[in-house]
């Protein structure tokens, strides 16, 4: 086995580089044409060529209906239907989809129950690592950080997914322009397979398997087989050798258990640490979080001069290559017709480099810096100078078919108003689309639903989410993208707010209070009404997180006012609030506090109908809605709600907006509506403005440009603090009458009349 | 003088036991899941699961004082389950009586037994005092309910006292401070081991000890039963292992899980 033969040479399982097929592979990476037996397409991807094939299966290069290129990796029919294969098969993707990193390629698609399975991911041009230092040889220290760095954050990742990769290699590490792409991350690949069951294939991992994984512990194989593998891989992009050399298999894991590694000529600064992840007790070795922290300073922040000049000229080549293909540059259905794609050199190598912006996001780096001149024009140095175009966007990640599509559908007409009435603008920079994502209001599928939106280089902002638990599921993919959040709905603090530990957020934009000042706003508001001496009130724990957050700040409300509450706290299943109520009006209750969700505060107005209490009843943002008032009935009568929105209707300013909308969608705006319109029309001001001082549309600084907005719009005022929360109170009190909403007016920010309640 | 106390307060049985040493916190919730032993095994792709993995066996499900007691005895975590420095404290188990009520003054005095209850036990244990190491005191408890609903409850109620008495009194020259207490049912805020779990957090004020410490109580539930862990912070002792300080959280969750694990052996269908 050669030092470099090895090494070149994708896994079984890699589904970039296919399913490893003969030694004599003429061309790693290269394109073969498809064979008559393979279909011309599969699922939504038409297939223009085969990346690879084994044992295991077939991989194509595929492009979607939007353009975008993917690696559809097809396990033949025979190994599927191996015990547990599909089962394991689904498991494996729904947690690889979990994983979110700009450094690891994301799946993007899958589908275990077809005849023959298969998984999509994105594609990445680049050579491998292997390839790379096969050709230019050891890369240089910096180069070898920044690749350490990313490396260790996309398995960061992946261990967070609950997956262990199990094949760090230089062949699974493909390099773009921008950065490091971990690919094939444990996918289907056979339980227990290690070398030993491998050795009669192509092996290229030998050299890079940790000690339990040599001596095929299964059960001892975790996230510290990956970790020893890094430092294997970054030995061997120092030097050019694996650190337990090459040659026969056995011999291999028999000096990967036993001996020392060989680090000469590892840099000085790399050596402790490559020697910690190679320590042979996987306790002993740091985790892939902490490898990203110690080799945290050099992340990469230049784009492609992270590379050594003859490495990217090959990621050029190779791209142009890959791209250069007529099949590919043919338009597809669905992709912007009246502009047909005419790709110069540099367009080639953008595409490619992002793979990069695809996996990206567009990211902070040189792929984005690079979409960004091709808008303008750039300097292209083919024959056709028209660059390709980028669809600018703005996205909707909402809850449409879910338990909160009310909220959801309310938030998608005024963004979509918005973006209509920005295309209309004379002096608009660029036109715009509107890309919706529906969540469906369900955390297990919200993340893909994110990803629809964070993995495309087009969309610069995202209004969205609608509710707190899918936005917490969403948060880690927009972090990771640079994608701005702007939320109207979703009142979770931690979306915002961070410990002093965790950097600070640059996402998140939140154009309501978050729960626990939502909580304060709602009982200063009960201190409006002077006479209220003893609030009674209920945590009910059907969203523990909501009404906690809520009662907090309920809790030091009241404590501020000098008043002091009677606490009750209720199980989610209950159904009956009579008891728990009533020793509450027994103890002197002269108003209640409802600290919960929609069902509990329906029971709660019934009960408390039914105990003819006569005092004032509120609640906050998650009962407000049309259903209370259905569901309540007449004991929704003499309800107040604190809301983070109004109703557009009852407002002079909003009378144009309310106008349009009557016009555009044949109804008056929902709740929601004005204030999603503002906030996204707040976006595009500022999107218009930079385009007007020259600059190109990006997501990079957007957050910190909308942070710093004094807006007004049709609703209202928005001003944010450091962290991206609203700074000006934001709650509503409306009251029930008559079976309608009234609004009453803004909740105070300080208690009422604080020196008169003390006595 | 720190003997004194401990004689003393597990005499009059009101020390650290059921109520009286609350804790919990938001980072409570997270923590039960890293050290429990239901940790997915890593070499295969585990999402979280949707619901706990527990069948519970109608006909193991305690309905008597007898075998309520039994599985109490079985439950509760010894210095065993909280970590080798841990050794008992005498007398090591609670008074079969004894079931301490947070009054309406916030403080904690001896109370009756509710009758939706069938057993209740407390396990106290100890880090003896070493050196520049104060005297660590933790107790376990284990509380069988007649039903779920029951059980439900007794959280519910737990959730309650900190918000009603932020500041209680355990007993004389002993106090509890800012507390605030986080619930977290089974799939939220990384809940895997129970349905139902909370974390209350504050800080503990000892007349006898120099300066504020911590004070931590999780409390889980697994069907009819609850189980909690309490640790009173001491001198050189902190929540999280820090520089010059010994970190408590991880035996506190160790015996928490320890509790669970073993109620599930209890009460679930054996194969």
């Amino acid at each position: 086995m050669s030092p470099t033969g090895p090494i070149d040479s994708a896994g079984p399982t890699d589904p970039q580089r296919g399913p490893v097929p003969t030694p004599a592979r003429p061309e790693p990476g290269a394109l073969q044409p498809l064979l008559s037996s393979d279909p011309s397409s599969i699922a939504g991807y038409r297939l223009l060529g085969r990346l690879g094939a084994g044992g295991m299966g077939v991989v194509y290069l595929g492009r979607t209906e939007n353009g975008e290129l993917a690696a559809v990796k097809v396990t033949h029919a025979d190994q599927a239907d191996q015990p547990d294969f599909r089962a394991r098969f689904r498991r494996e993707v729904e947690a690889a989809r979990r994983v979110s990193s700009p450094w690891a390629v994301p799946v993007t698609g899958a589908d275990p129950d077809a005849p023959e399975p298969w998984m999509a991911t994105a594609f990445v041009a680049g050579p491998s690592l292997g390839e790379a230092v096969t050709a230019h040889g050891a890369l240089p220290e910096r180069s070898v950080r920044l690749l350490g760095w990313a490396v260790a954050r996309a398995l960061s990742a992946v261990h967070a997914a609950g997956l262990v990769h199990r094949d760090v290699k230089p062949g699974n590490v493909l390099l773009a322009v921008d950065g490091p792409r971990l690919i094939d991350f444990g996918i289907a690949r056979a339980t227990g397979e290690t070398a030993l069951t491998a050795t009669d294939m192509v092996v290229g991992t030998p050299g890079f398997l940790a000690p339990e994984q040599a001596e095929a512990r299964t059960d001892a194989i975790g996230p510290p087989a990956d970790v020893f593998a890094l430092g294997c891989l970054l030995a061997y992009a120092a030097t050019g050798r694996p650190p337990f050399g090459t040659g026969a298999v056995d011999a291999l894991m028999y000096r990967t258990v036993h001996d020392e590694p060989d680090l000469t000529g590892v840099p000085e600064g790399l050596l402790d640490l490559v020697r910690a992840c190679l320590a042979k007790d996987p306790a002993a070795r740091p985790t892939a979080a902490e490898i990203g922290v110690r080799l945290t300073e050099d992340s990469p922040a230049g784009g492609a001069d992270w590379l050594p000049a003859p490495v990217v000229r090959t990621i050029a080549e190779r791209s142009a290559r890959m791209l250069a293909l007529p099949e590919i540059d043919a338009t597809g259905p669905g992709t912007e017709p009246t502009e047909p794609p005419r790709r110069s050199r540099r367009g080639f190598l953008l595409l490619a480099s992002g793979a990069a912006a695809l996996a990206v996001g567009g990211g902070s780096f040189a792929a984005w810096a690079g979409l960004k001149d091709d808008e303008t024009g750039g300097e292209a140095d083919g024959k056709k100078p028209a660059p390709p175009r980028t669809t600018w966007k703005i996205g909707v990640l909402a809850d449409l078919s879910g338990p909160a599509k009310e909220i959801g559908l309310a938030q998608e007409r005024g963004a979509r108003l918005a973006v209509e009435q920005f295309n209309a603008r004379k002096n608009k920079p660029y036109t715009l689309e509107l890309a919706v994502s529906d969540d469906r209001g369900d955390p297990a599928t919200a993340l893909e639903a994110a990803r629809r939106l964070t993995t495309d280089p087009g969309v610069l902002a995202v209004l969205g989410a609608t509710s707190d638990d899918t936005a917490q599921v969403v948060l880690p993919a927009f972090e990771e993208s640079g994608l701005p959040l702007i939320t109207v709905s979703a009142g979770y603090n931690l979306l915002t707010v961070r410990d002093e530990e965790s950097p600070p957020n640059t996402t998140v934009l939140r154009a309501i209070p978050h729960h626990p000042f939502a909580g304060m706003h709602l009982a200063y508001a009960v201190t409006l009404l002077s006479a209220i001496r003893r609030p009674g009130v209920l945590q009910e724990r059907t969203d523990d997180q909501y009404s906690w957050q809520l009662v907090r700040g309920v809790q030091f409300a009241f404590g501020q006012a000098g008043l002091t509450p009677h606490f009750r706290v209720v199980p989610a299943r209950v159904r009956e609030y009579r008891a728990v109520l009533g020793e509450m009006i027994d103890s002197g209750m002269d108003a209640y506090v409802h600290c919960g969700t929609l069902a509990g505060a329906v029971l709660a107005a019934r009960a408390l109908g039914e105990l003819r209490f006569t005092g004032p009843r509120f609640t906050g943002q998650r009962a407000f809605g049309q259903a209370f008032l259905k569901e309540a009935g007449a004991d929704a009568e003499g309800w107040f709600f604190g809301a983070p929105v109004l109703d557009a209707v009852s407002r002079k300013e909003a009378a144009g907006f309310v106008a349009a909308h009557r016009k555009r969608f044949g109804a008056a705006p929902a709740y929601y509506t004005g204030e999603s319109y503002d906030v996204v029309t707040m976006a595009l001001d500022e999107l218009a403005r930079r385009a007007k001082a020259g600059g190109g549309p990006a997501r990079k600084g957007l957050w910190q440009a909308l942070r710093k907005q004094k807006y007004t719009g049709v609703m209202g005022g928005y001003t944010f603090d450091e962290s991206g929360d609203l700074t000006n109170g934001g709650t509503f009190v409306h009251a029930v009458q008559n079976g309608a909403y009234k609004v009453i007016g803004p909740a105070p920010v300080v208690p009422a009349d604080k020196g008169k309640r003390k006595a | 003088m720190l003997g004194g106390l401990v004689l003393t307060g597990c005499s009059d049985g009101g020390d650290d036991g059921k109520k009286p040493d609350g804790m919990g916190s938001t980072s409570t919730s997270a923590a039960p899941t890293k050290a429990s032993p239901t940790t997915p095994d890593p070499t295969t792709a585990s999402p979280p699961p949707t619901a706990l993995p527990f069948v519970p066996d109608p006909k193991r499900a305690p309905k008597t004082e007898a075998d309520a007691r039994r599985i109490a005895l079985a439950v509760v975590a010894g210095p065993d389950a909280w970590g080798p420095d841990y050794v008992k404290r005498t007398p090591h188990l609670s008074d079969p009586a004894y079931w301490p009520v947070l009054g309406a003054d916030c403080s904690w005095g001896t109370g009756t037994r509710p009758a939706t209850v069938l057993y209740s036990v407390t396990a106290y244990s100890e880090i003896p005092a070493d050196g520049a190491l104060g005297n660590l005191r933790v107790a376990a408890t284990v509380t069988v309910h007649r039903t779920e609903a029951d059980a439900d409850w007794e959280m519910a109620g737990t959730l309650e006292e900190a918000l009603r008495c932020p500041d209680q009194k355990l007993r004389d020259g002993e106090r509890i401070s800012d507390l605030i207490s986080l619930g977290n049912p089974f799939g939220v805020g990384g809940n895997f081991t129970a349905h139902d779990s909370l974390g209350e957090r504050g800080t503990y004020l000892n007349d006898a000890v120099k300066g504020k410490q911590f004070y931590g109580w999780y409390q889980s539930r697994i069907g009819q039963v609850t189980v909690a862990t309490v640790v009173k912070g001491a001198p050189g002792y902190s929540e999280q292992e820090g520089s010059g300080t010994v970190g408590t959280v991880t035996a506190q969750v160790q015996a928490l899980v320890t509790m669970l694990q073993r109620a599930e052996d209890e009460l679930e269908v054996q194969s």
